[in-house]
Parts: structure tokens; sequence; C-alpha cells
């Protein structure tokens, strides 16, 4: 039996976490936010997720119709703010759902 | 980097990240980026108290990633030559040309050293050059299919709805011992079943249009097997020179063999998808067949009468070509028209027969 390996925890660690990004990101930005804004909420509840996953994981869910943005001043500088759309509502509530099954079938099993 | 301003850093940083990315979206993503980043700069030096040396300021792009992977997370197509998905086919395709490349080329090193053209020693390293450049192209090859594939809107057919019984072609690739063994012990109905089923129907058609595509290459001088091209089939024997008729041949069949095996590439492909019991299946196939049958039929035709061949070949009624084969009988071997003349007879005969046999199928709709 080998050791404990640090190196395959981190990347399980992450495939595990990946899958719960968009729904972290979709349930923050009920609110209006923008990316640098975004990061630092998610951070504070305790999911830290780099830049160069968030910001082309924003427009990809943009493209997909979830999230509406819009370019404003803010603070000097131009800056794009990012809100849920109706559908995307829909789709927070239908994938809480789902999130919420799953952690209910792996507390029997854990 | 010495005397760059803060904008400076990150215009150059930005312009290398915006020659990555697509025109219609580059202004927009740019603009998003320098934004995080001069947020980024702004949280810093708050924490700080003071402005960033020109050391924090890199310290901070280098977490935002190099530009070329920050340019990549935002293309929207796959990131990858050959995906996940695709790849265990890539890998197979490229296991068993290779496989088949080394057969090839070694048959044709076999070929080159009974013909006395070159030593063993030239013709091993001849071998080697051929499998390790042919193999090369393989995979470069291989690669651009998977990689048009992979961009493709979705996979194609045979890859997610294929049958248990076509699924021995892929055991071609096993150089194990006991795969070897048991295609060897022939005994018992499970082995013999699996003989007869083997290769499938799908398999068949794959294999045969993988031998139809290496007759087609080295028909047009694509492949090199050992060095030999179908014009340098002929030879002197018994005081005939065959060199010229050769030539003169294949010059003038070149273009209908070219068609003809191209066109029964393109056949055996067709075969692949199809399922094997349906009559509709067994009617298309054997017009198919019907069809080249009655090409073979047309190119002897033109052997028998028009070809350069013609004269050694053809014979006076059955007491000619007794006279002719009785010679043989006799213990004259390598007489090569006889020889020649039976081939013709047997090619034309196969090709006047596989058009009536697939004459029927096509009536019955079974095989």
């Amino acid at each position: 039996m080998a050791e404990f390996d640090p190196d395959l925890f981190e990347s399980l660690r992450l495939e595990l976490r990946r899958g719960s990004l968009v729904l972290a990101v979709l349930s923050r930005l009920r609110e209006e936010r923008y990316g640098y804004t975004l990061r630092q909420a998610l951070s504070d509840d305790g999911l830290e997720i780099e830049e160069s996953t968030l910001y082309p994981l924003l427009r990809r869910l943009e493209s997909q119709g979830l999230l509406t943005s819009e370019w404003r001043e803010e603070e000097k500088r131009r800056k794009r703010f990012y809100r849920l759309s109706a559908p995307g509502e829909a789709m927070l509530a239908a994938l809480t759902t789902e999130w919420r099954a799953i952690g209910a079938s792996l507390d029997k099993m854990l | 980097m010495k005397g760059l301003t803060k904008m400076d850093l990150i215009d150059r940083y930005l312009k290398a990240v915006a020659a990555q990315l697509p025109a219609e979206e580059r202004d927009d993503i740019v603009a998003e980026l320098r934004d995080l980043i001069l947020s980024r700069f702004e949280a810093r030096e708050e924490a700080l108290g003071r402005p960033l040396t020109e050391a924090e300021q890199l310290e901070i792009l280098r977490e935002v990633g190099h530009p070329l992977v920050v340019a990549a997370r935002y293309a929207k197509g796959p990131d990858a030559l050959v995906g996940p998905t695709l790849y265990p086919w890539w890998l197979f395709a490229v296991k068993a040309g290779l496989m088949l490349l080394a057969a090839v080329s070694a048959i044709g090193a076999v070929v080159q050293v009974v013909l006395g053209e070159v030593s063993v020693g030239r013709a091993i390293g001849h071998f080697f050059h051929d499998v390790f450049t042919g193999g090369i192209t393989l995979i470069g090859l291989a690669t651009v299919a998977g990689f048009i594939l992979e961009r493709q809107p979705r996979l194609p057919s045979f890859m997610d709805r294929w049958r248990v019984e076509d699924l021995a072609l892929f055991e071609v690739t096993r150089f194990e011992r006991d795969a070897w063994e048991r295609a060897a012990s022939a005994s018992g109905k499970r082995a013999e079943a699996a003989a007869r089923d083997f290769p499938s129907p799908a398999g068949a058609a794959m294999i045969a249009a993988a031998w139809t595509l290496i007759v087609f290459l080295w028909w047009t001088a694509a492949l090199d097997i050992g060095g030999v091209t179908p014009r340098d089939l002929g030879a002197v024997v018994g005081g005939i020179d065959y060199r010229p008729i050769v030539v003169s041949m294949v010059e003038a069949l070149f273009w209908p063999i070219f068609a003809y095996l191209l066109a029964r590439m393109v056949f055996h492909l067709a075969r692949v998808g199809a399922r094997p019991g349906d009559p509709r299946h067994v009617r298309g196939v054997a017009a198919g067949e019907f069809v080249f049958a009655a090409a073979r039929l047309a190119i002897f035709a033109w052997v028998w009468t028009g070809s350069a061949l013609a004269p050694l070949i053809r014979f006076e009624g059955i007491d000619g070509l007794v006279i002719r084969l009785e010679g043989m009988a006799r213990g004259e071997f390598w007489n090569i028209p006889g020889i020649l003349t039976i081939i013709a007879i047997a090619a034309t005969a196969e090709a006047a027969g596989s058009m009536v046999a697939n004459a029927a199928r096509m009536l019955v709709g079974r095989r």
C-alpha cells in the first residue's frame, strides 16, 4: 500500500470541485457583480477560483444564455457587470435540486 | 524591462493575449482583462499602502497566467488535437496502421532479397527506413483525421452504434500469447464459431478496403514496395522480352485500374456500416459486385483481343489450348505464355461467374 499521495489528492480535489463552480458562480450572480468582486465574494465564502478559470466561465455562461452582462462605468473605470438571467434562474434551481440529491446520496454512503 | 510604467507593462501583456484571441471578441475580452489586472494592482497597493514595484507588478501578471494559456481558456472549440473520446480510436488506427506498414515493408524487403536486387543488410536498412518514414506520415495523417473529427458537431456513427459481431477486428492489434493460441487452436465449437465469425462482415470490409488501398497506392506509385512498380514486373523469359508488353499494358490500363481500385475502396468502406442480414444490403452489395465483375470482364476482353499480350495468350479453338497445355504437362513449367493463358482464362471465368452469381443474389436478396 503506497503512502497518501498529496499530488493525486490535489488533482482529484480539483476534479471534484470543478462541477460545483458553475453552481457557485450562478448563485453569487443573483446579485449583479463584475468579475473582480465576484471572485472576492466567492473567496469570502471559502471558494477560491482563479481568474483564468472564472472569466472564461462567465463568458461561456453568458453565451449559453444563463447570464446577462453590461459594460458600465464605476470607480472611474468601465467594468463589465454580470447578472443571472431568467433562464439562469431556472437552471440554478434545477442544478440546486440535483446538487442536494447528490449530497443526500453521498451522505448515506460516506 | 527597466523603466516600464505600469500601463506599458499591462499593455504589453494584453497585446500578447490579444494576438491569440478571435477578432470578434478581442476588444471585449482585453477590456475585461485590463480591468481585472488594474483591480488586482489596486488591491495589492491598498494592502501594502504604497505603489507596487515592477517586480511585484510582474508577479501579479504571472499569477494571472501566461498570455497563451489565458487566451486559450477563451477558445470555444475543443482544446485538444484529439480528445479523450477519440483518442482510443486514434491509438488503434495508428497501431493497426503501423502493423500493416511493417508487414508490407517486410514483404517488400523479402521480395527484394529474393529477386537478388539488394543484400540482406541493405534490405533490413530499407525496411527500417520505410517503417520509420511511413510511420511518421501515418501518425501525421491519423492526427489530421482526428483533428478534423474532433471538431465535428457529433461523432461518426460507427463510434457509438457498434455491434458486438464487429469487435473481433479490434483484436488484431493484440500481440499477446493467448490471443495467438486461441487463434491457433481452432478446436471445439466455440473456437470454430469464433473462426467462422472472424472477420465479421464489417471487419472484412475494412480489411478489404485496407488491402485495396495498398494495391491502389502501389499502382499509383505512391507506395514503394521493395522498389518494384507495376512497370517493373516484366522480364526476359524463354527468349521473349515481356518488359515492353508490361509497360504498354500498364500504360493502357493505368486510368481504368485507377478508377476501378478507387471505386472498389469506396465500395468496401460503404459496406462497413451496413447491416449484413438486410435484403436491401445484400442486393446493394450484389449490384456493386456485379458492376465490378462486369468491369473486370471488360478489362479481360481487352486483354484477350486488343492488348499487347493478346497475340501471346490467344489460342485457336480447344485443340490449340490442348497443345499449349500439353507442353506444360511435359514439364515445360516455365512456359510463360501457357501460364498466362491459364491465368487469363481463370480470371475471365471468375469475372463471368461473379456476374452470374451476383445477378442471382440481386434477384433473391440472399447471399
